[in-house]
């Protein structure tokens, strides 16, 4: 019988997925609440007021929902998210360092 | 501990462990499988073979499933099987196990996601691991001579365990989710005890609310440290003052104007000893070393770590390196070979967190 050395794989450990529903698709962007979600990095809000501004020529927003991450590599805090959920109909984000 | 560890089966065997398994013929050819699956840091690594697995889960007395703590930004589960794999791998013996589980722990009770933010992040920290109580005698950890370089099993295993868990349970590799930019030498981890047989003054821990004979692990983010080389100075001030002038230049490499910034100056054997011959307490030290850890505004935007042009006011407005004296911490290790010191400057991401090794001491 051939020896064999049995490795055990120490990658992975997936968490179990969570359901969740993605929120309406919107057919046209005018007059809605524009949320922008800053990463923290020092050049990320003039990125996002200055996108803002560029679409607003287009699509009028109702408000600007200007929120801002605790950390660039961490998720929002639920108060972050809570602001968004209740006053951005659409939100942009990305990071600008 | 065994005993009392629900789950834990009363005779482990390899048939227990729940990971995938890969047969291979040799030795030789599973060090080579590790390399294929891209699991090992560029180093080889000792094949996590099933048995060895068992023994590192036996030496602490947890189940294989035993879920150590959830990464939810990185989806993933940390089961105590898959670390000792990654212990393993990186050459630490059973006995150092409990240190590794205490240094993931302290990241976990921070925060889980930190071990995904640490390793993201583009200017490449590494993790600082500062080991106290009698684990460090029981272990054979470095407390001085070359400390800080690999020359102590303990030492290099245990904080390299540490870089393997993040790369291959969160699967943080180099390249893809760590974006580190120039990379660091401490991104291996640096694991070392203090020299408490011969500090002149309280050990860390105990500074830190924990009893002498407990055996704790403080862990945070650091970036590639500073040998302090003041050999000549005949007084503490002049040792204070250039720990002072290291922090302020050290600190130009990121974030000088962090608010949660946090120092530790690693005092070697003939600092230590001149400071307390001198009659430094650490309290005092701190604010000596607090107080000349500074930038002014201008040279700060001068130099580029400051966004803006200049501003009336900015050539007399100081920045301190450190936000507290109390954030910077002063531990004594080292050799005596040399008069030296390092500085490690604790970058954003985690603050020093200090807990107990469980069942040592």
């Amino acid at each position: 019988m051939t020896p064999t050395v049995c490795l055990i794989d120490p990658t992975g450990g997936a968490m179990a997925a969570r359901a969740f529903v993605l929120a309406p698709r919107f057919a046209d962007l005018r007059g809605k609440s524009l949320g922008l979600l800053d990463n923290s990095k020092s050049g990320s809000e003039s990125i996002l007021r200055t996108i803002a501004a560029l679409l607003d020529d287009e699509f009028k927003w109702a408000e600007i929902v200007y929120v801002r991450k605790h950390s660039a590599s961490l998720p929002p805090t639920p108060e972050v998210m809570e602001t968004l959920r209740h006053r951005a109909d659409v939100v942009i984000t990305g990071v600008g360092d | 501990m065994k005993s009392g560890t629900p789950g834990y089966p009363s005779h482990m065997t390899t048939s227990d462990l729940r990971a995938a398994r890969h047969d291979l013929p040799t030795t030789m050819d599973a060090i080579e499988e590790c390399y294929r699956r891209g699991w090992t840091d560029g180093l080889p690594v000792v094949p996590p073979t099933d048995t060895k697995v068992v023994a590192m889960l036996d030496a602490v007395g947890l189940a294989p499933d035993h879920v150590l703590g959830e990464v939810a930004v990185r989806r993933r589960v940390i089961t105590a099987e898959r670390v000792a794999a990654n212990a393993v791998m990186a050459g630490c013996r059973p006995e150092h196990f409990a240190l590794v589980l205490a240094a993931l722990d302290a990241f976990l009770e921070h925060d889980p996601n930190i071990l995904h933010e640490v390793s993201a992040a583009t200017n490449a920290p590494g993790w600082l691991l500062l080991v106290n109580g009698p684990v460090r005698r029981a272990i054979g950890l470095g407390c001085t001579d070359n400390l800080l370089s690999s020359a102590d099993r303990a030492n290099a295993t245990i904080a390299r365990a540490i870089r393997l868990v993040v790369m291959n349970v969160l699967e943080s590799r180099p390249g893809v989710l760590d974006r580190g930019c120039m990379g660091s030498l401490v991104k291996a981890g640096v694991c070392f005890g203090e020299d408490e047989e011969r500090t002149p003054w309280a050990p860390f821990h105990v500074r830190r609310g924990f009893a002498a004979a407990e055996s704790t692990v403080t862990v945070a983010s650091v970036q590639d440290p500073e040998t302090l080389g003041n050999r000549y100075g005949q007084t503490a001030e002049s040792l204070m003052e250039s720990v002072a002038d290291a922090m302020a230049t050290h600190g130009l490499a990121v974030h000088f104007t962090f608010t949660g910034t946090e120092w530790f100056w690693i005092v070697g054997h003939w600092h230590a000893e001149m400071l307390a011959r001198q009659g430094w307490t650490v309290p005092r030290m701190q604010e000596y070393v607090w107080e000349r850890a500074w930038r002014t505004r201008a040279e700060l935007k001068r130099l580029g770590m400051l966004r803006g042009d200049p501003e009336p006011g900015d050539d007399t407005a100081r920045v301190l390196a450190a936000p507290r004296p109390d954030g910077i911490f002063i531990v004594k290790a080292g050799g005596d070979s040399g008069i030296y010191s390092t500085l490690f400057k604790v970058y954003i991401g985690m603050p020093a967190t200090t807990v107990r090794v469980r069942g040592r001491g």
